[in-house]
């Protein structure tokens, strides 16, 4: 049997470490590679270059306690453009993006596939928490046998076709054991301290980040009204790119229950809020979508996650093509907001995944069968920024 | 590392066994403070004094004109900012190259931040600074106390300058001059009689010496600032307990390099030109930097190969077995542009891959046979475009 000669993305994290060693151990030759995805010398005072970037320092270590090569591939300029501006003009049109969605799905695993061809590596690999699983002979991605740390959610948009080659050997473990082995291989990162922060936005500052692209006089950084559901104003913000759907911190205080972000409407600059009961959706549509099984069809039921984190509830299809997908779901969810992703998935399988679009209250006029046709004609459109169009044309 | 052709002596060169003897004879007699007062310290004193003569003997300069430094970085630096901090309040002035060490170039920004004037000298496509450019630099503006800093030999493409012509022309004007010479260093002649250099920066790291020692040679009478305070060893130029040790390592790889000369480099010049006719018969497309420069380093090659993934031909190489660079890298590993090439006009094509090969004294032909073959292959995988030039 020829053995596996393997590209594993190493970020200099715990998990991609374990991930490599891993493959190392099951006897397959492996290279490591790190992408380098920005300069933080953008983003932080003097003398903080990417070249003292921390992660790609501990994902060379790795390499050198396991014997592998190891590469640092620069796809700054391809981060930018797939990944930052994405977010930055997201943020402007009054939607939450998921910048780690659109790096899978457009710089990470594709890079890796050119250079793995290049290299005549025959596998790719990461170290996410998610599983690929065969059936008939074809691959699947599959949830992560810790569903507190599964990750499918942000692998939805990857090219359906590098599932053939993908490993993911962490899949099948929890992230103690993850650290159990780290620390019994004797890895620098055993007991690194996991990130939870967008990798370009240090200390969480965001806003910061859409200053320095938007500008400060950008309208999305601009005050504005705080309305509440009927319109009536109650406040003023700093700017709503400063805000999600279903966020609670930073709105006007003084109700008698808490109030939440219930939609941002950029063109007036208003963020209206209302008490958690205003936050249920039960129907929304996602464009931009990409598959990795077969395309439901109307009235198949799915299970569907809509934000990372939250529970795979049912949800029946209404409509779907290769650009996106509607869909209803059986119990009204909190805060379906615009910009995430929708992931859809069936007996642990992930079918595919969009990004949303728009959403309906559970008590909205739009759930009549005419309202719903209209909203359904109307819906998955497919502008030549989206994820479904983009994916379709690498994958072709 | 075993079973690795090692073709990055420009990066750093690996301690040689010989040198690795004449360290480890002093310890025990020089590992303690030079600074003490008893007798372990005076034997560590001339243990370091021992190192700076038998330097200072090879450059032509006098001891008092030798100060240690933790390498090139600093050296660099200190010649820099100290001239500016030194005269500060006479308007001083930077004149320098667009291909200098970023540890020359961008302690010239420090120094033009601090309110020094800054001009910085272009190149032809070989990376050659043109004396007459120099010239007329200097007699735009004669007033100001001027330090010319040109780099002797370029670390990426290996250029060499027309040291002598470019001080004399400096000292015509009444200005300083200083040299980043830490790659030609030992291979070249340096001397003060060939070219008189008022500062000189050299580490001991690229000729099979220690890393972390480097020197300045300052000629008596040029004063700098210090840049560090709290100690007054190297007379204040380079403060903090000074390393015998690795002093006298230094010594011992710069007496081989020089003793050696006259075997290593023309037969570096023969590796080089063995893999140059290779290259641009077995790689359609491939550009060799500098090769129409007056003078060239013997042991380094640059070539470019436009349509060619930088990376990938990297990765390929480094399994391979071959370590080499691509002449400009961060030192996160990942490559980036080289404003070296940007100022010579070259690379700015799609793909621009530069490998950078640099040979040192342990380089045999064999190596530079099985490393040609290792590239050509590595080319012909990260091939992006195909050139047929």
């Amino acid at each position: 049997m020829m053995t596996d000669f393997i590209l594993v993305a190493m970020s200099g994290g715990v998990d991609s470490s374990v991930a490599a060693a891993f493959l190392v151990n099951q006897g397959a030759r492996v290279v490591g590679a790190t992408l380098k995805t920005f300069c933080y010398s953008e983003v932080s005072g003097p003398g903080q270059t990417c070249c003292g970037l921390e992660g790609i320092s501990d994902a060379r270590s790795v390499a050198a306690r396991l014997n592998i090569p190891h590469m640092v591939f620069d796809v700054e300029k391809e981060f930018t453009d797939d990944v930052i501006t994405d977010f930055v003009s997201e943020y402007a049109a009054g939607r939450t993006p998921i910048p780690c969605v659109r790096c899978n799905s457009f710089t990470k695993f594709g890079d890796l596939v050119r250079r793995a061809d290049a290299l005549g590596c025959n596998g790719i690999a990461t170290g996410h928490y998610a599983r690929i699983v065969r059936r008939d002979d074809t691959a699947y991605l599959a949830l992560a046998e810790d569903d507190r740390k599964d990750q499918t959610y942000f692998l939805w948009g990857i090219p359906r076709g590098v599932l053939g080659r993908l490993h993911l050997p962490i899949g099948d473990l929890d992230k103690p054991a993850v650290r159990e082995a780290a620390r019994n291989l004797s890895l620098v990162t055993a007991d690194k301290p996991e990130s939870f922060e967008i990798c370009f936005v240090p200390d969480n500052d965001y806003a910061g980040v859409l200053r320095r692209y938007l500008g400060d006089d950008h309208p999305a950084l601009q005050p504005g009204p705080f309305v509440r559901e009927n319109g009536d104003p109650c406040g003023e913000h700093r700017g709503y790119a400063r805000f999600t759907v279903g966020q609670r911190k930073g709105l006007p205080g003084g109700y008698s229950e808490p109030m939440f972000v219930l939609e941002i409407r950029p063109d007036s600059r208003v963020v209206v809020i209302g008490p958690r009961s205003g936050l249920a959706a039960s129907w929304l549509i996602a464009s931009g979508a990409n598959w990795l099984a077969d395309l439901p069809l109307p009235g198949d039921e799915v299970g569907v996650r809509i934000r990372h984190g939250a529970p795979i509830v049912p949800a029946r299809i209404l409509a779907c093509t290769s650009d996106g997908f509607e869909l209803e779901l059986s119990l009204p969810q909190d805060a379906v907001t615009p910009g995430q992703s929708a992931v859809l998935y069936r007996d642990g399988i992930v079918l595919g995944g969009g990004v949303i679009h728009a959403s309906r209250p559970a008590d909205s006029q739009c759930f009549s069968p005419s309202a719903s046709a209209r909203c359904s004609s109307a819906a998955l459109p497919s502008s030549d920024k989206s994820l479904g169009t983009r994916i379709v044309t690498r994958t072709s | 590392m075993e079973n690795v052709i090692y073709l990055d002596h420009a990066a750093s060169s690996p301690l040689r066994p010989e040198v690795w003897e004449a360290m480890a004879a002093v310890i025990g007699t020089a590992d303690f403070n030079a600074a003490s007062m008893h007798a372990c310290g005076r034997q560590a004193q001339a243990t370091l004094e021992q190192a700076r003569a038998e330097i200072a003997n090879i450059v032509g300069a006098s001891r008092g004109e030798v100060f240690f430094t933790s390498g090139g970085t600093a050296s660099d630096n200190v010649a820099v900012l100290g001239f500016v901090r030194r005269c500060r309040s006479d308007n001083p002035r930077i004149v320098t190259s667009a291909i200098e060490h970023k540890a020359v170039l961008y302690a010239a920004k420090q120094a033009a931040s601090e309110g020094a004037g800054l001009d910085i000298l272009p190149v032809d496509e070989h990376g050659q600074v043109d004396p007459a450019v120099l010239d007329q630099t200097l007699a735009a503006d004669s007033s100001r106390p001027t330090l010319v800093s040109i780099v002797w030999a370029n670390n990426e493409v290996g250029t060499i300058q027309r040291i002598p012509e470019l001080v004399e022309i400096a000292h015509r004007h009444g200005a300083l001059f200083h040299s980043d010479a830490v790659q030609g260093f030992g291979k070249l002649d340096m001397r003060q009689e060939t070219a008189p250099v008022d500062l000189l920066t050299a580490t001991a790291h690229k000729l099979g010496g220690p890393v972390g020692i480097g020197i300045l040679v300052c000629r008596r009478g040029t004063c700098l600032e210090p840049l560090l305070y709290g100690g007054t060893q190297e007379r204040g130029v380079w403060p903090g307990t000074q390393n015998p040790i690795a002093a006298i390592g230094f010594a011992k790889a710069l007496n081989l390099c020089v003793s050696e000369r006259d075997v290593h480099v023309p037969h570096f010049v023969s590796m080089r030109e063995t893999l140059e006719s290779r290259f641009r018969e077995e790689i359609p497309g491939v550009v060799v930097h500098a090769c129409g420069a007056a003078q060239r380093l013997p042991n380094l090659l640059s070539i470019g190969i436009p349509g060619c993934d930088q990376a990938t031909a990297l990765v390929a190489l480094d399994m391979a077995g071959v370590a080499l660079s691509s002449g400009s890298a961060c030192s996160s590993g990942a490559t980036t542009g080289s404003h070296v090439l940007d100022a010579m006009g070259l690379g700015s094509e799609e793909d621009y891959t530069v490998l950078r090969l640099s040979f040192g004294s342990q380089t045999s032909d064999q190596d530079v046979q099985t490393a040609g073959d290792a590239v050509v292959a590595a080319v012909a995988g990260a091939r992006t475009t195909f050139a047929t030039g």
